[in-house]
């Protein structure tokens, strides 16, 4: 078929085209819906970790919560963004994203040292069921957010990959954090922050592989 | 409603870009003649576009050419809803293109051996006597095919009828045929690519 004649048939075929949600609005669906799943899970599953209500004024809690969070917002924004082409990833995209993941590093390593002693002890023998909780609860949102993806048009699909996948770990991280009462600092490196590299690397994959278009 | 257009086009090519953006926002809405004329202005782009591209690689030929920009703008026409109005509309343009081409790119490094659309009719000829085998491949190869498809090319590329002709028997659009064809060779394309890839 002669370039033309695709033209004629293009033209001929063509349906009205609504544009896609702009990825300010996507994001915030996406975050509704990854906190509803994440709420009821932890709610009617997983179980509110007992001391919450006390837990909740302290400011190491709420930056545990909300630190991840915010994160899984905003990479979900920078990844729905890179998903359009042509867009270019602004500053107050990528900020966050560096801004929160710096402050948990830190905040996590000036802790380090006062933790060696427990972890050595064999207190966080149950460490591993916060990894693998934290793993579970990332699948749902990895996927609703590959799948918001796949309906755009990505150019970078393995960056969207990786992006969606800290979003999606940060959210699993978040409901762990509303489950776990520990505020042990090689706990928290080793079982809420280090496991949040599965998703990472598996939608980093699965985008490199799937969301060719 | 147009954020590019609203404000005061600085220079020629910003009052192009808005242009583009009004065209494609029509299309958005589903004005065709909008949309073919956007297709034809995309086309010449397109082709210089993959012109410079193809040349730099070394992979410059004029079928190549046309089956790459053909690529291009169907992917256009596939992701018309990603693009929104609020942004400028070549950078979205030339970001799909150049995605095109890096996928050709990619797929000819994996693929060196390459049948250019013109040359799978070739494959498809009417076997001859000389040939025992190649009937064979080919009704393998229409047998893997989907029922409308299959109907579609045999009519149109084997029995030699018309595309108003083939429409009439299968109860088809015009412009269904063609797009079936026009799919149906692409995917047998890949396949013998595939089949004959060492």
């Amino acid at each position: 078929m002669k370039t033309e004649q695709l033209i004629a048939t293009l033209a001929a075929q063509l349906q009205p085209a609504p544009p896609a949600r702009t990825p300010g609005t996507a994001t915030l669906l996406w975050t509704a819906a990854a906190w509803l799943c994440g709420l009821a899970l932890v709610a009617y599953g997983l179980g509110l970790r007992p001391d919450l209500s006390t837990a909740l004024v302290s400011p190491s809690v709420i930056g545990l919560v909300l630190g991840p969070a915010l994160l899984a917002a905003a990479c979900a924004r920078a990844c729905l963004i890179l998903a359009v082409p042509g867009r270019r990833l602004p500053w107050l995209a990528t900020g966050p994203v560096w801004v929160l993941g710096f402050a948990v590093a830190v905040s996590i390593a000036s802790l380090l040292p006062s933790s060696w002693g427990h972890l050595a002890s064999g207190a966080d023998w149950h460490g591993g069921r916060c990894g693998l909780l934290l793993t579970v609860c990332a699948v749902l949102p990895a996927a609703l957010l590959m799948r918001s993806v796949q309906r755009r048009a990505p150019v970078r699909p393995f960056a969207c990959g990786v992006l969606a996948g800290i979003a999606a770990g940060a959210i699993g991280w978040t409901v762990v954090s509303l489950h776990c009462p520990s505020l042990n600092a090689m706990h928290l490196l080793l079982y809420h922050a280090l496991p949040v590299g599965l998703p990472i690397a598996v939608s980093g994959y699965a985008a490199h592989r799937w969301l060719r278009w | 409603m147009v954020a590019n257009l609203s404000k005061e086009a600085e220079s020629p090519e910003q009052e192009r870009d808005a242009s583009f953006s009004l065209a494609m926002l029509a299309a958005q809405n589903g004005d065709s003649e909008a949309y073919r004329s956007l297709l034809q202005v995309l086309r010449g782009l397109a082709m210089g576009y993959s012109r410079r591209f193809l040349t730099r690689m070394g992979k410059f030929d004029a079928a190549t050419q046309e089956d790459v920009v053909q690529e291009i703008l169907m992917a256009v026409h596939a992701k018309r809803h990603t693009y929104d109005v609020q942004q400028p509309f070549l950078p979205w343009f030339f970001a799909i293109a150049r995605y095109k081409l890096i996928d050709h790119g990619r797929r000819e490094r994996r693929q060196p051996l390459r049948v250019t659309l013109d040359a799978v009719d070739d494959y498809l000829a009417a076997p001859t006597a000389e040939e025992p085998g190649t009937a064979q491949d080919l009704e393998l190869l229409l047998a893997r095919l989907p029922d409308k498809a299959r109907r579609a090319l045999t009519l149109v590329k084997l029995d030699g009828l018309s595309v108003a002709e083939a429409a009439a028997s299968t109860g088809m659009s015009e412009s269904a045929i063609k797009v079936s064809i026009h799919r149906t060779l692409k995917s047998l394309r890949q396949r013998l690519r595939r089949t004959e890839a060492p």
